[in-house]
């Protein structure tokens, strides 16, 4: 049984305890998100507020409560677009090519060089590695093709361990 | 949550649940305003040779229940009904229609048991889309439990 699931049908019912439970099971994932993106907790306030506005608006006609994950996350990204539109618009959007299936990443690395990193690269490693989805989820988030998702997954942990080589910040690997 | 990816958020979960919850009652509200503007409406655009100030007080009548009803509408774009919510206000809407086709009779004769007649079955279409979206999710509701 998927939980969020059955919690998703039973808010499109009009169950009240579950719209109190859906939003106390993601909120701490949906703010965490926003804050490491936005960078600081005041922005994430107001994005998660947005972001559970329209979700409200919108779960009436969520038809796929299993995909509940990649949808909450696609629009909170576009909550955050609004704001550092001019910083997502900055990289230029890479071919997909061949890269290694992503390998676990020291969550202690992770978590000490994701601010350093430019948007687009964060934005990948904290939906893959800190939201454990799934590569096609992440696609569908970012809009962008799974290869592509795996491209920039590739360049993010390099530019991870690059930024943490240059912090004087040594893990294991 | 007790995980070390995530820090506990400064707007807390239960802010959040306290504004998120929808609003029946602005269902309720909106119809009961557009049912009073129709119906004085009405009375005012079919009774002859009224004094000034009447055209004026039915005037005012109108504008406050169409301003109720603007007002439930852009709430309800906020916070949409659920399904159950949806059954409620059809049923409302049902009520309220009725009462409005009745006073429409009296009041405006064939024209306005025409447009009473549109109201109602208008109503009873929203009730009948209501009621089997919600039979539609109690069975996948039952489905994920016994899944």
């Amino acid at each position: 049984m998927d939980p969020t699931a059955l919690l998703v049908v039973r808010c499109q019912l009009g169950e009240r305890d579950a719209l109190a439970e859906l939003v106390r099971t993601w909120h701490t994932q949906l703010w965490n998100y926003a804050r490491r993106m936005a960078g600081d907790a005041e922005t994430a306030d107001e994005l998660t507020q947005e972001t559970w506005v329209a979700v409200l608006r919108g779960l009436p006609k969520l038809r796929e409560p299993e995909r509940f994950a990649p949808w909450l996350f696609t629009i909170a990204r576009r909550s955050l677009m609004n704001r550092l539109r001019a910083q997502y618009a900055q990289p230029p959007d890479e071919a997909p090519e061949e890269v290694p299936e992503p390998d676990p990443l020291d969550r202690i690395e992770l978590l000490n060089g994701l601010k350093g990193l430019p948007l687009v690269e964060r934005e990948v490693l904290v939906l893959f590695h800190v939201h454990d989805l799934s590569l096609q989820e992440c696609a569908e988030v970012i809009r962008v093709p799974a290869g592509t998702v795996k491209s920039r997954l590739f360049r993010a942990r390099r530019m991870l361990r690059e930024h943490l080589v240059e912090r004087g910040f040594h893990g294991e690997r | 949550m007790n995980d070390d990816r995530f820090e506990e958020p400064t707007l807390p979960a239960e802010t959040v649940v306290r504004r998120l919850t929808p609003k029946l009652r602005y269902a309720a509200l909106g119809l009961a305003g557009l049912t009073v503007a129709v119906l004085v409406g009405t009375l005012w655009a079919t009774e002859p040779a009224l004094p000034a100030r009447t055209h004026v007080a039915f005037g005012g009548v109108v504008a406050m229940g169409l301003g109720w009803a603007v007002f439930a509408a852009w709430a309800l774009t906020r916070a949409p009904l659920f399904a159950r919510d949806r059954v409620v206000a059809a049923t409302l809407a049902l009520g309220f229609s009725a009462v409005t086709a009745i006073g429409l009779a009296i009041t405006a004769k064939i024209t306005g048991v025409a447009v009473g007649l549109v109201l109602v079955a208008a109503a009873g279409v929203l009730l009948v889309n209501a009621r089997r979206t919600r039979a539609d999710l109690l069975r996948r509701k039952e489905e994920l439990e016994n899944g």
